[in-house]
């Protein structure tokens, strides 16, 4: 579809190109004195003085500009209906917006869903790197690591999957795998849920762990997501 | 180099715009939900949520969890923003979360904000492009006073 869209622009732009230089063929050139003019290198005088001798230039060219205004109509007639045309050509392709109400839906297929994911991880490897790569705070850490604690006072189900709770100096980093996985479900919004004045912000990466487990990755933040400008 | 450059573009952009040929723009979309879609989380809470023409509440002694199921109107991965109204008697504490779950049930992530105080408070809870996919669900999970001193009045959700 994005390639239709290319191949839409690229063609309008080429076409548009050559009604240009066309045009610009058959333009005459502006009076000597005009163009000086305009440039500054003439004196006020010296310019007045050019004016009086373009009408003549002028007069000579309007043949040429007629036809070249005549060739630019019929190039526009044409690039209408070629735009038209491929316009039909993405509506019939499904080339509604991308993003949208009207977008195609992808959840049956099987190589849309395998790109999806590969993009995913490739995200997610990127929040695992930030990770890694954040400043340590011991004291942030000390006191956010007993704060996660905290949260998971009560939380069977988390506490019994828990592997680790790693603090950095803005980002924790809880990894859970095994367990009840129905339990998990269960408390893993209410365990986000109660970290919302210290760590309102969490990514997730469930993988499965090759062996019929999930292994369940969050990454908490004490820093919240800014939306978008032009968007509330 | 420029020059050509825009010599180039420049008309053909001209021509675009004149042929009424505009790259397709993103709408944002808006769906209210009243509080009243909110309801118990925890099964053994099903009598202790209470509804009123203008949001849930909960009558039991303590605060507790409600979960509010959103529509969503378009499918963008772009993020969204759940707006929760809300409304205190006197000084009390909600805290709200906003899930994302693909739809095959992966948690995606997750985005919260909490506020104190007393009378009618909007929380804007925004939940970035990485947290989202196009067809995640999203749902949002509150925590609010017990003894019928706090409601969740509506839930709006903005997605770009």
């Amino acid at each position: 579809m994005k390639l239709l869209h290319l191949a839409l622009a690229a063609s309008v732009a080429s076409l548009s190109f050559g009604v240009y230089w066309s045009a610009a063929e058959h333009r005459a050139p502006p009076p000597q004195a005009d163009r000086a003019a305009s440039a500054g290198r003439l004196a006020p005088r010296q310019a007045d003085a050019g004016r009086v001798n373009a009408p003549v230039a002028v007069q000579s060219a309007k043949p040429a500009v007629e036809s070249g205004m005549a060739a630019l109509r019929r190039e526009m007639a044409i690039l209408r209906a070629e735009v038209g045309a491929l316009r039909q050509q993405v509506a019939t392709a499904g080339g509604g917006p991308v993003d949208g109400a009207l977008a195609k839906d992808t959840r049956h297929d099987p190589i849309a869903q395998a790109e999806a994911e590969r993009q995913r991880q490739e995200q997610m490897a990127a929040v695992e790197a930030n990770f890694r790569g954040e400043a340590a705070d011991r004291s942030w850490s000390e006191r956010t690591t007993a704060t996660v604690q905290h949260a998971l006072a009560g939380q069977v189900a988390i506490q019994s999957s828990l592997r680790s709770v790693e603090c950095r100096s803005s980002t924790c980093r809880v990894e859970l795998s095994g367990g009840n996985a129905a339990a998990l479900d269960k408390s893993l919004p209410l365990f986000a849920n109660r970290l919302t004045e210290s760590l309102p912000s969490v990514t997730v990466n469930q993988v499965e762990d090759g062996a019929g487990g999930v292994t369940t990755v969050l990454y908490l933040s004490s820093e919240v997501d800014q939306p978008p400008v032009d968007g509330g | 180099m420029k020059t050509l450059t825009t010599c180039t573009l420049a008309p053909a952009f001209g021509l675009l715009i004149a042929l009424g040929f505009t790259p397709t723009a993103q709408a944002a979309t808006v769906t209210n939900h009243s509080g009243t879609i909110c309801k118990n989380y925890n099964d053994y809470e099903a009598t202790k949520i209470d509804f009123l023409a203008r949001g849930t509440q909960n009558s039991a002694a303590y605060a507790t969890q409600v979960i509010c199921p959103l529509t969503r109107a378009a499918n963008s991965s772009a993020g969204a923003t759940a707006y929760v109204d809300i409304y205190h008697y006197g000084y009390q504490t909600t805290s709200c979360t906003l899930y994302s779950y693909t739809n095959l049930g992966t948690l995606l992530g997750s985005a919260s904000q909490s506020w104190s105080g007393s009378g009618a408070r909007e929380l804007s809870i925004y939940l970035g492009s990485g947290k989202s996919a196009a067809w995640s669900d999203y749902s949002v999970l509150c925590t609010i006073p017990g003894s019928t001193n706090g409601i969740v009045m509506g839930v709006d959700l903005y997605e770009y």
